[in-house]
Parts: structure tokens; C-alpha cells; sequence
């Protein structure tokens, strides 16, 4: 523990999750228990000659439009659709957190401590609508599109950063989040992430090799952990969670889903799309984002792996996590199964979802999975919902690039520390 | 040309423009409305109209419409005759 261990936790006040599931975290979380198979369908529609032959988990486009409408008025139209879809979310989870009545308003003094930090992997530049509308192309296309829409759908005047650390997006935007309230930079911090597919960016994610080839089972076809395993589904999705300083917090009676006790990141240095032989460096990320919690690998109840259901990927993971927990000592779950890999937004996702396990005392199934690789010394939940013990849970994300990022989240009940 | 009434195919496509653009209904687009404290335009939009009007065919010079049109009329009367005075 730090000196001052009341000041290193954050407590999330709010949640919001748009995904293929739709844009309920209770929808989310249900198809989760459930584990009935990816939620994946075509890519493209069938009679289009040129159509994509892969297939994807998508956000529908209704769930998207009942999301904003009449919310942004007319700055909706001069956002790309990706943008939309993340500041929507954001939205969402700034109204959850019950903030409306403590909103900045035009007061400048308290406008400043409110911020944002979001991203998305490919950008909005692989989705905006009309490249041709050249008013609009670079304020539409630029990365940081999301952090600034978002600020100026709320009025947050505090840091607006964009982040972008590939598929450890979402989980690297809420971390440094924690960071600006830790350093006394902001009270409040909507973070996360948003993505959405084209047919250019998913045509992109196969040649590189990292797309399951199951076309004619697409519901089978993420399988995290899996002796059979064969690469990811792409999926779409936005994620954004409310941080605030516990302090903050506790001054208006917020209701907390949990804290944010540590948090690391660091690169393997290695390959450009290749972990580090057997996850070390993502191993020495998840070793700091304990210290940093000040607690230690017997302290945690639960894991939620990234497992994008890769032959190298998981390997590098399991073998990580064996290494940092003991083989098989730590119940492990992988969301990807159900939901696909929705990019930057699959981190601040999984920190939803592991703040819920926390809450319910309970772990999601990994979906799809039939026998864990037996070269991979992990604990793996399967089959049913594993009811968990008391402790902290980690949430692994790893991206393209080597970029690493671990969370340790806590049950609000369970911290030691008070505001 | 003897009529100095702009052209109404000119009008219409000015008018589509706008309610387009602006996010306005028609109906809230007259010839005296003016177009940044009625029609909410501000400087994002008049550049976006200038470039509408052109790929529709209407030669309009861009900082002409954000210092000459104040209004609906003024626009159009911009579009209608470009080089002219308004």
C-alpha cells in the first residue's frame, strides 16, 4: 500500500456499452452468461457481387440511431458515423453515472475538471461517409475526432485526449483517465472507446492473418483458449465508463460499480503484430498493474484474459498469466467468444464486464471453447458461470504494435480505502 | 436577360442547400431569413454551402457568401449573378 492509498483508487459512477448486443450493459451481460456462440453474421449483404466472403459481428445501425436520436442536434451531422457512435455511448454513460444534476454548466472554474480521453484503433478516417464533403473531411477524419466531439457534445473543458494503442485502446484510455485523477487534473473522466468495421478495415484485419477462417460456422468461430482455434471475429462496438475521484463521488452520493485500483502499460518491443515469446512483457504489465494497486497475484479472484482466440495470441497470454498467477490458480474468462473483438472498444468493454463479475460475484462462460489447449496452464471458465471469490480482477488488452495495458478493479465494498 | 428576378431553379437548388446543410425545413428558409442569426450558419457551413452550390453547377465564391449574403435573397442573388454586386 502507498502512503496515501485513498488516493490511488478511482470509482467508476457510470457505465455504457453499444454493441452487437445491443446498447444495454444488462443485454451485454446476459449474452454473456448465456454463452450461446459469437454473435456474428454476414459481412455485406449477399446479392452484392463485390460482397466481403468473411463475416463479422455488427452493431445494428437501428441500434445506433435510436441511440442519438435528437442528442446532438446538428453536430451529428458532421461527425463520422464511428464518432457518432462513441460520443452516443459516452452520452449514455455520462447520464448512468446521474451526473446531469452535476454538470459543469458554462462555469468555466468547474467546466475544466471534467475531461475526456477516447480513441478508436483504425480511426474515423477508414469510415467516414463522404471523403468528397471536403468542408468536413479533416475535422470528420481526424484522430481525435472522438475525444473533441465529445467534449463538445458535454461542455467538458478539462483534457480531451485521444489514444490510440490498436486493441488495447479502450483499456489504455480508461488507465490514463485514472491517471489525470490521480495527478489532480480532472474530478471526472468519461473514458473509452469506439469502433466500426468497412469492408476496406476488415479486408485489412484477414490479410494480416488474424481472422478465423470458419465461414460456415460463424457462430463457432471465436473459440479463446481452444485447442482448435483458428483467429479472431472482428466485431464493432463502443464502451465508455464514468471515473471519478472518490472524493467526488462520495460529495454527491454516487452509486459506484467499483474502483479502478491499478493500472500498467508497456510495449514488447518485439513485432510489429507478434507478441513477445511467452507473453513477457505482458507479464511484467500485469505484475505492474498490481504493484500499483498494492496488492498481490493472490489478492486477485479473477482474470479477464483479452484471448482473441488466436494461435499465438492466447498462447503468449496464457502462458503470461500462468506465469504471474501459477498454473491454473486464477479463474480465467474470455468475452471474445460472445462478443468478437471490437477493437478499441473491447478494453473499456471488458472493464464493464469484469466491474459487473466483481459486483455479482460471478464469471461469464468462455463461449465456443470445447478443451483448452493442453499446452496452456490456465483455469479457464467454462460450460456455466463461475460463482468467484473475494478479491481484485485483472483485465488483460493487448493491440498490434506490442502495446500492453492491465487494469485492477475492485468492488467498491471491498477497498480499504475512503475518500 | 430583361427579367432581374433571380432564376427560380436557382432559388430552389439554394433552398435545398440550405435545408440540407442548415438541418432547417423549408419552411423556416425565406428570402428574408437571415442566415446566421435565423438559420444558425456559421463558418463550417458557409463553406460547405459554397461547395455544394458549385458541384450542383452554381459558381459561388466561397468568402463571397461568408462577407456578402446575410441573407436567404442575398445568396441567391450571389449564385444568380456572381461577379455582380449584391
Amino acid at each position: 500500500m502507498g502512503a496515501q492509498p485513498g488516493r490511488r483508487s478511482v470509482a467508476v459512477t457510470g457505465v455504457a456499452t453499444t454493441t452487437p448486443a445491443g446498447d444495454r450493459v444488462e443485454e451485454l451481460w446476459r449474452v454473456l452468461i448465456e454463452a450461446e456462440g459469437t454473435l456474428a453474421g454476414k459481412f455485406g449483404t449477399p446479392d452484392d457481387e463485390r460482397g466481403i466472403p468473411g463475416f463479422a459481428c455488427r452493431v445494428p445501425a437501428a441500434v445506433i440511431e435510436r441511440q442519438g436520436a435528437g442528442r446532438l442536434g446538428r453536430l451529428s451531422r458532421r461527425l463520422d458515423p464511428a464518432t457518432r457512435l462513441g460520443v452516443y455511448t459516452a452520452l449514455d454513460a455520462l447520464t448512468d453515472a446521474a451526473l446531469v444534476d452535476h454538470l459543469p454548466g458554462a462555469d468555466h472554474d468547474r467546466t475544466g475538471r471534467f475531461a475526456v480521453v477516447a480513441g478508436t484503433a483504425f480511426g474515423a478516417s477508414t469510415t467516414v461517409e463522404a471523403p468528397e464533403r471536403g468542408t468536413l473531411f479533416v475535422p470528420m477524419a481526424m484522430h481525435n475526432a472522438l475525444a473533441a466531439a465529445i467534449s463538445l457534445a458535454t461542455g467538458f473543458t478539462g483534457p480531451s485526449l485521444a489514444v490510440s494503442a490498436a486493441c488495447a485502446t479502450g483499456a489504455v484510455a480508461v488507465g490514463e483517465g485514472v491517471r489525470l485523477i490521480r495527478d489532480g487534473l480532472a474530478d471526472v473522466v468519461v473514458a473509452g472507446g469506439a469502433e466500426l468495421l468497412t469492408a476496406r478495415t476488415l479486408a485489412g484485419i484477414g490479410a494480416s492473418g488474424a481472422l478465423s477462417g470458419r465461414r460456415h460456422g460463424p457462430l463457432r468461430s471465436a473459440r479463446p483458449f481452444d485447442a482448435g482455434r483458428d483467429g479472431t471475429v472482428a466485431s464493432e462496438g463502443a464502451a465508455f465508463v464514468v471515473l471519478e475521484s472518490l472524493d467526488h463521488a462520495a460529495g454527491r452520493g454516487a452509486r459506484e460499480y467499483g474502483r479502478i485500483s491499478g493500472y500498467a502499460t508497456n510495449c514488447d518491443a518485439h513485432h510489429l503484430t507478434s507478441p513477445s515469446p511467452g507473453g513477457r512483457v505482458a507479464a511484467t504489465c500485469m505484475r505492474a498493474a498490481l504493484a500499483d494497486a498494492g496488492i498481490d497475484a493472490a489478492d486477485v479472484a479473477h482474470v479477464n484474459a483479452h484471448a482473441t482466440s488466436t494461435m499465438v495470441g492466447d498462447a503468449a497470454e496464457a502462458r503470461a498469466i500462468a506465469a504471474v498467477f501459477g498454473p491454473r490458480r486464477v479463474p480465467v474468462t474470455a468475452n471474445k467468444g460472445v462478443t468478437g473483438h471490437m477493437m478499441a472498444a473491447s478494453g473499456a468493454a471488458e472493464v464493464v464486464i469484469c466491474l459487473l463479475s466483481l459486483a455479482r460475484s460471478m464469471a461469464p462462460p468462455t463461449a465456443n471453447t470445447v478443451a483448452v489447449d493442453d499446452d496452456l496452464e490456465i483455469d479457464l471458465v467454462l460450460g456455466r458461470p463461475r460463482p468467484l471469490s473475494a478479491g481484485a480482477a485483472l483485465s488483460n488488452s493487448f493491440g498490434f504494435g506490442g502495446h500492453n495495458a492491465a487494469l485492477v478493479l475492485t468492488s467498491a465494498a471491498a477497498t480499504p480505502e475512503q475518500p | 436577360m430583361s427579367d432581374t428576378r433571380p432564376d427560380s431553379s436557382i432559388s430552389h437548388a439554394v433552398i435545398e442547400v440550405l435545408v440540407n446543410i442548415l438541418s432547417v425545413s423549408e419552411d423556416q428558409v425565406t428570402p428574408e431569413s437571415r442566415l446566421v442569426e435565423d438559420l444558425d450558419a456559421d463558418s463550417l457551413d458557409f463553406s460547405e454551402i459554397a461547395a455544394a452550390l458549385n458541384a450542383r453547377g452554381l459558381r459561388v465564391d466561397k468568402a463571397a457568401v461568408k462577407s456578402q449574403a446575410t441573407t436567404v435573397a442575398d445568396l441567391i442573388a450571389l449564385v444568380d449573378s456572381p461577379s455582380g454586386s449584391v
